[in-house]
């Protein structure tokens, strides 16, 4: 009699067994998994449609809508058709701003930008507490990375912004995310999923071809800002200077300068670099900046080619 | 019992004691190559879980008798692994020169505590080797290799079944570009250990060699890509074992295989294979095998037929014709369609059917018929997302009177049985 009631029991417990994985394990398993983000479902086309219909939000980099963020902050990032644009010197871009911590420690600055059928090429603008642009960070700044454990396919890339000296002006403070113009006709090729089984089993991948990532306007990314546990002895990607320098530490010039100003200054920095004289180029855009030209710092760093 | 395990325990560290200095000098190896060195890179594969029987006991993984492989959605009975370390020690104009390794091990999975190499546990060395890539001046593009090596394996994933694999200790030149394709050639080995000679004489480790002459990369048609292989196997007898008469047992293995990608959102992998006598198998040479033929086709492939919908499909034709008569037909058909319901979770299905139609006449033939069904977590949507957990349920049907499909779960005679349980799969 106790047998055939346990037996009975048994023979409807793989079912119920399932059951009840599904609605438990179900929610809280989305919850760990659903940090990471999924890919932009917009096509290219369809982006750079949005991008060029779309209004420009503003005149100048200081007027960037910036978002304050906290370190330790995990966040997703998504610059779709309704964000904000503007007329980088690169191109016009749909962009996100943000005003980094000032009063924290270093900061370790991850982002992945995630790829799917297409992907968010990004470039990283930093600028100091005057809007002054300090890095311009692009290109093989941000590589491939495959899926791998929880983390899907994305561009990856890191830096460090340094608080070592708090409250100095010349601190990186503002953290601009866009695309360029020519970024956006470029392509990312993935690893196909199945490829990747067969690397991670030592098997012969099949001979198939990899996805293409198209680079398009809008994406998504997972931005991961971490303060640093520890402020000596790492490596400094950027500190600014302690003493602050008078040609480097006044304001912009209250009225932006004649178009005529602004031309002989982006001639004069193109000849500088065409001579390779690089001295003379910063010179030039330190020149440039006391005399109000707009953007003339971001000029040169977007005519330096990045390294290889 | 207790102070046994003590001695033997002591033991073991006398042992590791004598050995530090080796042991210190294996670590630090790699820090004797100079040029600046990258890091380890961690690749690894694991599966494992818990499962239980209707009517008792642990789980069953039926399988038809005699098939080559058995379809695996859950239905695995064992814990299984592989670690591998791998790290770049060179990296100059080009050149590359790269250590890989792996540590595979498996175990019945039926405690906490499970050695190494205990009951039921076994673990291995597979591959120790180094890879020099684009090092020939003659050939660039080409990789030397040398060491335990897994070699340009080819498997179906949903039934674990590797019907191109010649891996062990070898040597080998890979990815020679010779304009319309790549070559790859090696030189593997595998040793027989008790030998019955046809005398009546007995000996041990006859070393066999293969060698392995692969054309890949072959364009034939639109996204089709074409790949030939030719494996030649054969017993290196010492003298001694030729003097004792010992059977050489060469024979080939001819591989022709067609992978057509853009193919319902995946891809086709058609795979055609003729052996003889000592290479009737999957690769290696086997010096005591018996005269013979053997004929096989591989069909499997990966489909995307709709953004939620993902599954793969195999069909398996093998017939083993031996002038013994011990040969044999297997037969399998399977799919596993996966339906995805977000991001993160799924459900598969894995329908498959085994047939092993013996070659002597009289002999029963066997079959077999399964069923699993799988609710699946996973890093994300793909077809091959891992890591993933599945909470599982197979039913298998078979004919009792022939044999039993299973463990011991399963009493003899029975027909039919129901497994269910949770497994994880991942690789990395």
């Amino acid at each position: 009699m106790y047998q055939t009631v346990y037996y009975r029991f048994l023979r409807y417990f793989s079912v119920v067994f399932v059951l009840a994985f599904i609605s438990t394990g179900h929610a809280d398993i989305t919850n760990w998994t659903g940090t990471w983000p999924h890919a932009s479902t917009v096509s290219r086309q369809a982006a750079d449609k949005g991008l060029e219909t779309s209004s420009v939000c503003c005149q100048h980099l200081a007027d960037l809508p910036f978002q304050s963020i906290k370190p330790g902050q995990q966040q997703k990032v998504e610059i779709n058709l309704e964000s904000s644009s503007y007329q980088f010197d690169s191109g016009k871009s749909f962009f996100a701003a943000y005003k980094l911590p000032e009063h924290a420690n270093s900061l370790t600055i991850t982002l992945y930008s995630i790829a799917g059928k297409t992907v968010f090429k990004p470039v990283v603008m930093l600028m100091d507490s005057q809007f002054r642009v300090t890095r311009l960070l692009r290109g093989n700044d941000f590589q491939y990375r495959p899926a791998r454990g929880f983390k899907g396919d994305s561009l990856d890339g890191q830096f460090r912004v340094d608080r070592s000296l708090p409250g100095n002006p010349l601190n990186e403070t503002y953290m601009v995310i866009y695309t360029t113009k020519s970024d956006r006709q470029g392509a990312t090729t993935l690893l196909h999923p199945a490829k990747a089984y067969a690397l991670a089993r030592h098997n012969q991948p099949p001979a198939i071809p990899d996805p293409v990532a198209k680079h398009s306007a809008v994406g998504v990314l997972q931005l991961r800002m971490e303060q640093e546990r520890k402020s000596f002895g790492e490596r400094a990607d950027y500190v600014p200077p302690a003493v602050v320098y008078p040609s480097a530490a006044s304001a912009p010039a209250s009225k932006p300068a004649l178009p005529e100003t602004q031309h002989y200054y982006q001639q004069a920095i193109e000849q500088a670099l065409a001579k390779g004289d690089m001295a003379k180029a910063l010179r030039l855009v330190e020149e440039g900046e006391r005399a109000g030209v707009q953007g003339i710092r971001t000029f040169l760093l977007e005519r330096i080619q990045p390294k290889q | 019992m207790r102070r046994d395990n003590k001695n033997r325990n002591r033991g073991r560290w006398q042992k590791i004691k004598h050995n530090l200095p080796y042991i210190t000098l294996i670590c630090c190896l790699p820090s004797l190559f100079s040029s600046p060195v990258s890091a380890v890179d961690f690749h690894g594969y694991l599966r494992s879980g818990i499962g239980g029987t209707q009517g008792g006991g642990d789980q069953a993984c039926f399988k038809a008798r005699g098939a080559g492989a058995k379809y695996r959605l859950g239905n695995e009975c064992e814990t299984y692994a592989e670690i591998q370390l791998g790290q770049e020690l060179f990296n100059e104009g080009g050149k590359r020169f790269y250590v890989d390794s792996m540590i595979a091990y498996v175990s019945d999975q039926e405690n906490d505590w499970e050695e190494l190499n205990g009951d039921g546990a076994t673990s291995s060395l597979r591959q120790m080797y180094v890879i020099g890539e684009n090092v020939l001046e003659s050939f660039p593009g080409a990789n030397i290799w040398a060491g335990k090596r897994y070699y340009q394996r080819h498997d179906v994933h949903i039934n674990d079944y590797y019907y191109w694999d010649v891996s062990g200790p070898g040597a080998g030149i890979e990815n020679i570009d010779v304009g319309f394709g790549k070559l790859s050639l090696a030189w593997l080995r595998n040793t027989d250990e008790d030998y019955q000679a046809k005398g009546g004489s007995s000996g041990t480790n006859v070393a066999n060699d293969t060698f392995d002459f692969r054309l890949s990369d072959l364009s034939v048609n639109e996204n089709g890509k074409l790949e030939l292989g030719l494996d030649y196997g054969r017993a290196n007898l010492n003298t001694e074992q030729d003097d004792k008469d010992f059977d050489d047992e060469k024979g080939y293995l001819f591989t022709i295989q067609h992978t057509q990608s853009n193919w319902f959102g995946g891809y086709n992998k058609l795979a055609l294979q003729y052996a003889t006598d000592g290479m009737v198998g999957t690769g290696h040479n086997g010096s005591r095998a018996v005269d013979g033929k053997m004929f096989r086709i591989v069909n499997q492939g990966v489909v995307e037929l709709s953004e939620n919908l993902e599954g793969m499909y195999v069909g398996i034709y093998e017939k083993k014709d031996l002038d013994n008569n011990q040969g044999q037909t297997w037969m399998s058909a399977g799919i596993r369609p996966v339906y995805k319901w977000n991001d993160v979770m799924s459900t598969a299905l894995e329908v498959g059917y085994d047939r092993v139609k013996p070659q002597a006449s009289g002999a029963e033939t066997v079959d077999l018929t399964k069923v699993t069904l799988a609710q699946q977590w996973s890093a994300g949507r793909s077809f091959w997302a891992r890591p993933v957990i599945r909470a599982f349920a197979t039913y298998a049907r078979w004919d009792g009177d022939d044999y039993n499909a299973a463990s011991e779960a399963i009493e003899a005679g029975e027909d039919d049985g129901l497994t269910f349980g949770v497994q994880v799969e991942a690789w990395w």
